[in-house]
């Protein structure tokens, strides 16, 4: 039966004006609104929301003077949320960062046992590892005890398939052996750093460590030298024998 | 530093780790240094920063007069302290 005339105008208008009705709202839309386009955007700006309120809520817990106690607080609630955040997406981006902007609030509020406590159920494979022992590192630095920082960076090296970041956990440990005086374990650190990182800028850093830490001691001799002078005419350390010298590496930029 | 210690005791050689060393120079002269300045132009991997694996700047080596290193990669804060200690070492032994 073929349909009348009048009727397919009709169904041709209203076809029109709902599309340019949906136009004008998709318009109105990218200018007003502009929604996160993909998933990841949304968590994104999601877990930023929840970490500026937790930062705002352990803020006022400690501009209190930490006075009503942490368990049931506001600002503990908040935290533990964001933490709970970080498990439930710790394969993602947005997780890695809730789950070490938790760690860092938990850091600041001295809150240790509580930290570490939370750090041993993480997962060998999570994205959060790099910063997450940069914050133990730094509250190892701070307390002067790098065990806790030590004995984690093992198990990660032991249990982590990045070898990038295998090779980065090496490189510190051989600094944090040096400094300890463990010259031996410096060395093989280094070195295995070196042997992770092969190819790659921090495999010559680790070779530099591995030479300084052998030859560049208090006591030792000084690397002689005879190099061309900025202004014309060679320098040569040999030279200046006779006299305390000072050596200063700078940069113009 | 320079101005209290007496330059026959203290020597302090500059190394500009520049990968432009007219850039070096440029500084050198606004700021009037005036002890020697070493520049190779391959920044941080220079014969002379390799040799002292200086991975950033500043970087203080202190040697003393028999060419020994006595002060490591220590702070500017910690410069004058340790070039006294180095000077008062020597004067002990001649």
């Amino acid at each position: 039966m073929p349909v009348p005339r009048w009727l397919r105008l009709a169904a041709r208008r209203l076809i029109l004006i709902v599309l340019a009705g949906s136009l004008a709202r998709a318009a109105a839309g990218a200018v007003a609104a502009a929604p996160p386009a993909t998933a990841g955007e949304r968590e994104s700006a999601r877990v930023h929301e929840m970490i500026a309120a937790t930062r705002a809520e352990v803020a006022r817990f400690q501009g209190a003077g930490a006075a009503t106690g942490w368990e049931g607080s506001a600002a503990s609630r908040q935290l533990a949320a964001l933490w709970q955040y970080g498990r439930d997406h710790h394969g993602e981006e947005a997780g890695a960062l809730a789950t070490v902007e938790s760690l860092r609030l938990l850091a600041r509020l001295h809150r240790y046992s509580e930290l570490t406590a939370k750090v041993e159920t993480m997962w060998p494979e999570e994205a959060a590892w790099a910063p997450v022992m940069q914050v133990l590192l730094e509250w190892a630095a701070a307390s002067g005890d790098f065990s806790y920082f030590i004995d984690k960076a093992q198990w990660l090296i032991t249990a982590s398939e990045d070898a990038s970041l295998r090779a980065r956990l090496w490189f510190t440990l051989g600094r944090i052996y040096r400094e300890q005086g463990r010259t031996d374990a410096a060395d093989a650190a280094y070195k295995s750093s070196a042997r992770e990182a092969a190819g790659t800028p921090l495999a010559a850093d680790a070779a530099g460590a591995i030479y300084e830490l052998h030859h560049l001691n208090p006591g030792q001799a000084a690397p002689t030298f005879a190099v061309q002078q900025l202004g014309g005419g060679v320098l040569s350390l040999d030279k200046l024998r006779g006299k305390v010298v000072v050596l200063e590496f700078w940069g113009s930029t | 530093m320079r101005q209290r210690f007496p330059a026959q005791e203290l020597a302090v050689v500059g190394v500009a780790v520049d990968a432009v060393c007219a850039k070096a120079a440029a500084a050198v002269e606004l700021h009037a240094l005036t002890w020697p300045q070493l520049c190779d132009g391959k920044g941080l991997g220079g014969e002379v920063a390799r040799l002292y694996n200086a991975d950033v700047t500043p970087t203080y080596y202190v040697l003393d007069a028999g060419g020994r290193i006595v002060g490591k990669k220590i702070e500017a804060a910690k410069l004058e302290e340790t070039v006294a200690k180095a000077l008062a070492a020597g004067a002990g032994k001649s």
